[in-house]
């Protein structure tokens, strides 16, 4: 019998080759392709996030672990098809206009990716525009958005004004995060959900699906 | 007790003494280019930078809110990034931040040509030249009495900034440390370069190492490999060749019983005089951790979005309790927890300052 243990050991220590390994064998062994995804490699994820919400767990080991499961979910992938498993939900994001940086937000789309949504990643120096775009054309459960400038935080709010504008802004529920970004900033622009790091921001949009 | 000068009194901090009042370095960079009245465009292009107003960007808000230490000059944090073969995003529009749009070494084949290019000399380099003559401009005019400090970062946030980007210097400290450890070195010795130049153009105090991979990015294993032996080169250099103290303006959460032994490594084997942590770390903590246990003087951070966003009595009251408990014996500087935000409202940034001085007055009792 297949172990699903093993599979979540080598995600969380973010060893690549051998979870790439383990997905293959528990494929050969006719695992159904949902237990492979949830029980093994989401799990896995799982516990990186918590690990890194609690600050065991550093950049350099969400990186290898998301590396580990994006490698995994390759072997995968034709049998998730095939099965018609679907993504718990899905999440729009980007850094907003005037700002180029992207470590926060990347590290956010592998955190949500291994806890099995499916990332519309737009970049950075998004404008309100391709927000609202992305949202009509992608009917994301979730738009996120980032900021590490105190004066590019500001653009949240032009953000959900657009959404308003559009008509769109009840159909997608909104998360913002962010180095300067308060709980209080969240709520004056009228966000659904602000969390302080990339493991949280998980529990919270898991919370919002469900 | 009698008043000091701003030199006089950010020396008795460095030493670690009470000085008259607790001194304030509101760490300004583009913040000095909008008080000013001016855009990103109006002073520095992807290829060179204006130095007079690169020098008035000091010389006014020193005017405006009268703090303690100075940088000599604007900066921006991605020197070499052209130079090496990237560009810039300089935006227009009111606060916002120069950055890297394109670094030079997009993959790791590259660096055998960008290497090609290095090292490069601060004072032939025009928007580092630029700001090199700005610190002359300023030394010249407020650098009797007022200290001016030397500023940029070590090794691996220079090899970050200028050549590589995030994440992949850190895939590259995990996958190909040889290969980091080169990037590292390169960007540590343009590091060395540059600090040397900014003291030959007049600054006289201080070095600010600002080290954002710290443990804000890296666990602290990699943390004491790839950034400990950076900032000890770079601290070595500056007493040796200039006789002045190094701090270390180092991100992330050192309060952790896994990260807290690297403040006495950074002590011992970095050579490091002094911490200007992050907003994580409170007065209470620098105290009780830093200042009394190591006698190593330190600064007490304000979260710059806190800067921003906090009512006049928030600040006021911030300083107060944060100077009541750490700055008796002295020791103490205030800072913001990193580049004080370019928008920071002018009444905030008074109040800030006028706080500090007010609540810093010696003598302090608890």
């Amino acid at each position: 019998m297949f172990d699903f243990g093993e599979l979540q050991q080598a995600i969380i220590l973010g060893k690549g080759p051998l979870a790439t390994e383990l997905t293959q064998k528990a494929i050969n062994e006719e695992c159904v392709p949902k237990d492979i995804l949830n029980q093994g490699l989401i799990a896995g994820m799982d516990v990186v996030g918590v690990k890194f919400k609690n600050g065991e767990y550093y950049l350099p080991q969400v990186l290898l672990a998301a590396r580990a499961m994006k490698a995994a979910v390759v072997l995968l992938h034709p049998l998730i098809v095939s099965a018609g498993i679907q993504p718990i939900g899905t999440l729009v994001l980007g850094t907003v206009k005037g700002d180029l940086h992207d470590v926060g937000k990347n590290l956010v789309a592998m955190l949500f990716q291994g806890a099995g949504f499916n990332v519309i990643d737009l970049g950075v120096d998004v404008s309100s525009e391709k927000f609202v775009e992305a949202v009509r054309e992608n009917k994301p459960d979730i738009l996120g958005m980032s900021s590490l400038l105190t004066t590019s935080m500001r653009e949240m709010q032009d953000v959900i004004q657009a959404l308003q504008e559009a008509g769109l802004r009840d159909k997608v529920k909104i998360m913002v995060g962010g180095a300067p970004i308060t709980q209080q900033f969240a709520d004056k622009i009228g966000a659904d959900a602000y969390a302080l790091e990339g493991g949280t921001a998980v529990e919270m949009a898991k919370a919002m699906v469900n | 007790m009698a008043e000091m000068t701003k030199k006089e009194r950010v020396n008795a901090v460095l030493e670690g003494k009470e000085p008259d009042k607790v001194p304030v370095f509101p760490f300004i960079l583009t913040q000095g280019v909008y008080e000013c009245g001016w855009k990103l465009p109006d002073i520095t292009t992807q290829t060179d930078s204006d130095a007079e107003k690169c020098a008035q960007t000091v010389i006014k808000t020193l005017e405006e809110y009268d703090y303690d230490l100075a940088l000599g000059s604007y900066m921006d944090c991605f020197y070499g990034v052209v130079p090496l073969g990237g560009t810039l995003h300089i935006p227009d529009k009111f606060g916002g931040v120069v950055s890297a749009a394109q670094y030079p070494v997009v993959n790791r084949s590259d660096w055998t040509q960008v290497k090609k290019k290095l090292p490069l000399d601060p004072w032939k380099e025009p928007r580092m030249a630029a700001t090199l003559k700005a610190t002359k401009m300023v030394s010249d005019q407020i650098g009797k009495d007022t200290p001016i400090a030397a500023l940029w970062w070590p090794g691996p946030t220079a090899a970050m900034l200028m050549l590589r980007g995030p994440e992949p210097i850190i895939m590259d400290m995990i996958e190909e440390p040889d290969f980091a450890t080169e990037l590292l070195q390169a960007g540590n010795q343009f590091a060395i370069d540059y600090i040397r130049a900014q003291y030959q153009a007049g600054a006289n105090s201080v070095c600010i190492l600002g080290d954002v991979v710290g443990v804000e990015l890296i666990p602290p294993d990699m943390c004491e490999r790839f950034v400990l032996p950076y900032v000890a080169e770079i601290a070595d250099m500056v007493m040796k060749e200039f006789g002045q103290k190094t701090w270390l303006h180092v991100h992330g959460n050192f309060t952790k019983p896994d990260t807290y032994p690297l403040i006495e490594k950074f002590i011992k084997e970095g050579h490091v005089h002094g911490f200007y942590l992050d907003e994580k770390h409170s007065a209470q903590w620098l105290k009780d951790n830093i200042i009394d246990k190591y006698h190593v003087p330190v600064s007490i951070s304000i979260h710059g979005p806190n800067l921003n966003s906090w009512s006049l009595d928030e600040i006021d009251n911030f300083v107060k309790d944060g100077l009541a408990y750490a700055a008796p014996g002295g020791g103490v500087m205030v800072t913001p927890s990193c580049e004080i935000p370019s928008d920071v409202p002018k009444e905030n940034f008074h109040k800030w300052v006028d706080s500090t001085h007010k609540y810093g007055t010696y003598p302090i009792s608890r």
